[in-house]
């Protein structure tokens, strides 16, 4: 049972990791705006292309 | 199975551009504008040409924004000048995808980037661009664009505020699910050393939300302390402190009762339900200031025969001033040209230019529509009409009473019965066992906090709110829902509001006009944005539009060209006293050929809509700046009796009027209405409003007509009806859970169960409460 004294620092780090990597990714502007890029998405500039191409 | 039906009768088609179902009658093409748009930018070369011209013809309108001195106060980056924009009529991701296409359409964009949740834009401009040929690219488009000040609403501080928001929430959540894993052990029968080792791990993972995540609490809570008006976020410091201090104490005295889990959960669900509602919480339009409403910072005064420019905050009283074409009026005065033609709309949302005739008085803001003019200037800066009114409506703004919300009041209730109990509990049990009597107040303290009030009340807000959101109905605060059901007296603006604010063409004299005159005349109004041109393409769309050589648009006057030789010209001419009709006769070398005749009609849905509401309220009220005539007879098409109508009101007369009725509900678009609608307890605002009763009203509605004020009340009591839902479910827990801990039956255990119960339950019944309304 006594590696458990072993497991729990390196369970509080692991979580600690994963909040740091939150904080950095919040910081980054990633949750900013959570609606535009979902659809932003939908529509990529290639298929336009080829329409512009077809027709001129 | 649409096989077999009439073309006039709704079906489902495939939208040519982005290939999504829509329902439509049979020749649309497409599904929304943006999407006919850019399949005319990707599919015809002349269109972006013509939609450049296009664009050029409303640049003036945007012009004031090119100097410096105003662009300043927009400006949030300067290398390259960045601004922000709210956009109105943002409605899908074509939309999205339009916008972010303007650096193809205007070569000064270098950059755009919409924000879909809040309607708003992000530009890149070159330094060499002119904000205003932005402005009126995007008006082109199809979109008002708004421009926003730098700092007050939107970037960078509010950014900030939300990713630090997001930050305390995740940290939370970390913390507390890593609580609760240590905790399981310990419910499942550990005990001993290690349990005492969890125990304390707990309390160090319970420190960051304490110091931490809880912060914005403890800056609320203390406000509400300094102003003396309790609020829920007191009850949550309190219980937050409590339940930490227990369970710190017995975790000292070796003994079992250890909250730390159910608190950090508590915070934690708060906290999500606060996130929710921030997010849906719209950014807002800034207030506008006296500057930007007159919009130039030069005037022409005369001096010894002379024009001189002279910065606006030194005109006086009786300096003679001249304003060109296009140009906004700098100060209220008297007009001493003959006759000019005068844009009102700031001042009464009416688009259609009035005469005035020498000696009459003109206003501050309003738009010089004829060539050139002079007047006598009587009043300036806040002395001016406009300036008056935003003065007042700054002042409005700060006696509006804080309104204090039925969660509000009842945490007031709970907090006092609540320590209360406690207080007299532990007096009563200290006799018996000191420590028992501490361990089970304090336990009463941390389960019967609003905990499920503090969290029910904003979800359900904010899930009504995006509800509103996805039916065009932006609201400004989540206080407005309960506003609205106190509501007794609706009054309506009418121009604009009750009517439909364009143009229909009414009747034409001859009564039959020609189909070749008709081309000539649809020729002639081709490219132009008057509302007069409006009409008449909507009325004659199966015909088209003649060519027409040297095209000539005077604002407010009319349009002139050639065709075939022969010199027309199409002159707008307003008869007011016959019920607002808008008269425009079409001359062809000079010699009249026939009238049209356009008047500005009753919504469809407006007499219907006022029935409805005619059941549930008990005045509804016409305000109008109109013709008393041209207002009774909307009154009567709306069954709406004449002593309820008011007409002839300027600002301040429709602001007094709205103070005789408490607990009243206005809906209005123009500047007039700005002044009414912050005094009033709702404010709404509708598609199409100037910007001065946008940013003075709570609800904004982004879909034209009236429709929507039916669904906004439905929303509201729907939101209402929940919170109330949520408040018994919590009440009912808090009792449940106060009466148990008083007993000492309440050990950790109990806690973590009940806990995620409650929230269980109150989640259903916000989702439950939030089913769609149609």
């Amino acid at each position: 049972m006594n590696i458990i004294v072993l497991l729990i620092p390196i369970a509080i780090l692991l979580a600690a990791t994963f909040v740091t990597a939150f904080i950095w990714s919040a910081r980054k502007g990633q949750y900013d705006d959570l609606d535009t890029p979902a659809m932003r998405i939908i529509f990529d500039d290639e298929t336009n292309k080829s329409v512009k191409g077809k027709k001129s | 199975m649409s096989i077999g039906l009439v073309s006039s009768v709704p079906q489902t088609k495939i939208c040519d551009y982005c290939h999504s179902a829509f329902e439509a009658q049979a020749e649309a093409r497409f599904c929304c504008l943006a999407c006919e748009k850019l399949y005319l930018f990707a599919n015809e070369n002349d269109y972006r040409n013509q939609s450049l011209d296009r664009a050029a013809s409303l640049q003036n309108k945007y012009q004031h924004f090119d100097e410096s001195a105003l662009q300043q106060s927009y400006l949030i980056e300067k290398n390259p000048r960045q601004f922000n924009l709210y956009l109105e009529g943002i409605q899908c991701s074509s939309c999205i995808h339009l916008i972010e296409k303007l650096p193809q359409f205007d070569d000064g964009v270098l950059n755009a980037v919409v924000n879909f949740a809040n309607s708003s834009l992000k530009i890149e401009l070159k330094d060499t661009a002119n904000l205003s040929k932005t402005l009126a690219v995007i008006e082109d488009l199809g979109y008002r664009p708004f421009l926003l000040k730098a700092g007050e609403n939107s970037d960078p501080l509010r950014k900030k505020e939300n990713q630090d928001f997001l930050i305390r929430l995740g940290v939370a959540g970390a913390c507390t699910g890593n609580i609760m894993l240590f905790v399981v052990p310990i419910y499942s029968g550990l005990t001993g050393t290690l349990a005492t080792v969890f125990n304390w791990v707990s309390l160090v993972l319970f420190l960051p939300i304490l110091f931490y995540s809880a912060q914005p609490f403890y800056k609320s809570a203390l406000n509400s302390l300094r102003y003396r008006s309790l609020s829920i976020d007191l009850p949550i410091v309190i219980a937050l402190w409590s339940g930490f201090l227990l369970s710190l104490y017995n975790l000292i005295q070796n003994r079992p009762e250890i909250y730390f889990d159910s608190t950090a959960g508590f915070l934690f669900l708060i906290l999500c339900s606060r996130y929710v509602l921030r997010k849906i919480q719209n950014d807002f339009l800034s207030q506008p200031n006296l500057q930007e409403i007159l919009k130039d910072s030069f005037a022409d005064i005369q001096n010894q025969n002379k024009w001189q420019k002279t910065p606006i905050e030194s005109l006086k009283t009786d300096d003679i001033v001249r304003v060109t074409h296009d140009k906004t009026i700098p100060a209220d005065g008297i007009l001493l040209s003959s006759k000019a033609y005068i844009d009102f709309s700031l001042l009464t949302g009416e688009s259609v230019p009035q005469l005035c005739h020498q000696g009459s008085k003109v206003f501050a803001g309003t738009k010089v529509c004829s060539d050139e003019i002079t007047l006598q200037v009587k009043n300036t800066g806040s002395q001016t009409q406009i300036g008056s009114l935003l003065l007042m409506l700054e002042q409005s703004m700060y006696q509006k009473t804080p309104f204090a919300t039925l969660t509000d009041r009842l945490a007031q209730v709970l907090i006092i019965t609540v320590f209360t109990i406690s207080a007299v509990f532990f007096v009563l049990y200290f006799q018996i066992s000191p420590h028992e009597a501490l361990n089970r107040a304090l336990a009463l303290i941390v389960l019967a906090c609003p905990c499920a009030l503090a969290f029910g009340t904003p979800l359900a807000q904010g899930l009504a709110m995006k509800n509103a959101k996805r039916l065009g109905i932006i609201i400004k605060s989540p206080a407005t829902f309960e506003k609205i059901l106190r509501i007794e007296n609706i009054f309506f603006d009418k121009t604009g509001t009750l009517t439909e604010g364009d143009l229909q063409l009414e009747q034409t004299f001859p009564a039959q006009l020609t189909d070749e005159l008709k081309s000539i005349i649809l020729g002639l109004e081709a490219q132009s944005h008057h509302p007069v041109a409006k009409g008449v393409r909507k009325a004659w769309s199966h015909l088209t539009p003649a060519p027409i050589l040297n095209r000539i648009e005077k604002s407010g006057i009319g349009v002139s060209g050639y065709h075939q030789g022969h010199f027309y010209e199409l002159k707008a001419t307003s008869i007011p006293q016959n019920r607002g009709l808008l008269q425009v006769e079409c001359l062809k070398d000079s010699f009249r050929v026939g009238y049209i005749y356009f008047a500005d009609k009753l919504r469809e849905e407006a007499p219907e809509l006022i029935r409805q509401l005619q059941r549930k309220y008990k005045n509804l009220i016409i305000l109008s700046g109109d013709q008393p005539g041209t207002v009774r007879d909307i009154g009567s098409q709306c069954g709406i009796l004449p002593d309820l109508t008011f007409s002839s009101l300027r600002a301040e007369d429709k602001a007094r009027l709205v103070h005789q009725y408490p607990r009243s509900l206005m809906i209005g678009d123009g500047a007039n209405d700005s002044l009414a609608l912050s005094s009033v307890d709702v404010g709404v605002a509708v598609q199409g409003s100037v910007e001065l009763s946008l940013c003075h009203s709570d609800v904004y509605f982004t879909r034209s007509g009236l429709k929507p004020l039916m669904q906004l009340i439905q929303i509201s009591e729907q939101a209402q009806r929940t919170i109330q839902r949520n408040i018994a479910i919590s009440l009912l827990y808090n009792s449940i859970g106060g009466s148990l801990a008083l007993l000492g039956f309440v050990s950790p255990w109990l806690a973590a169960v009940l806990m995620p119960l409650s929230t269980g339950l109150l989640v259903i019944s916000s989702f439950w409460g939030a089913r769609g309304v149609r």
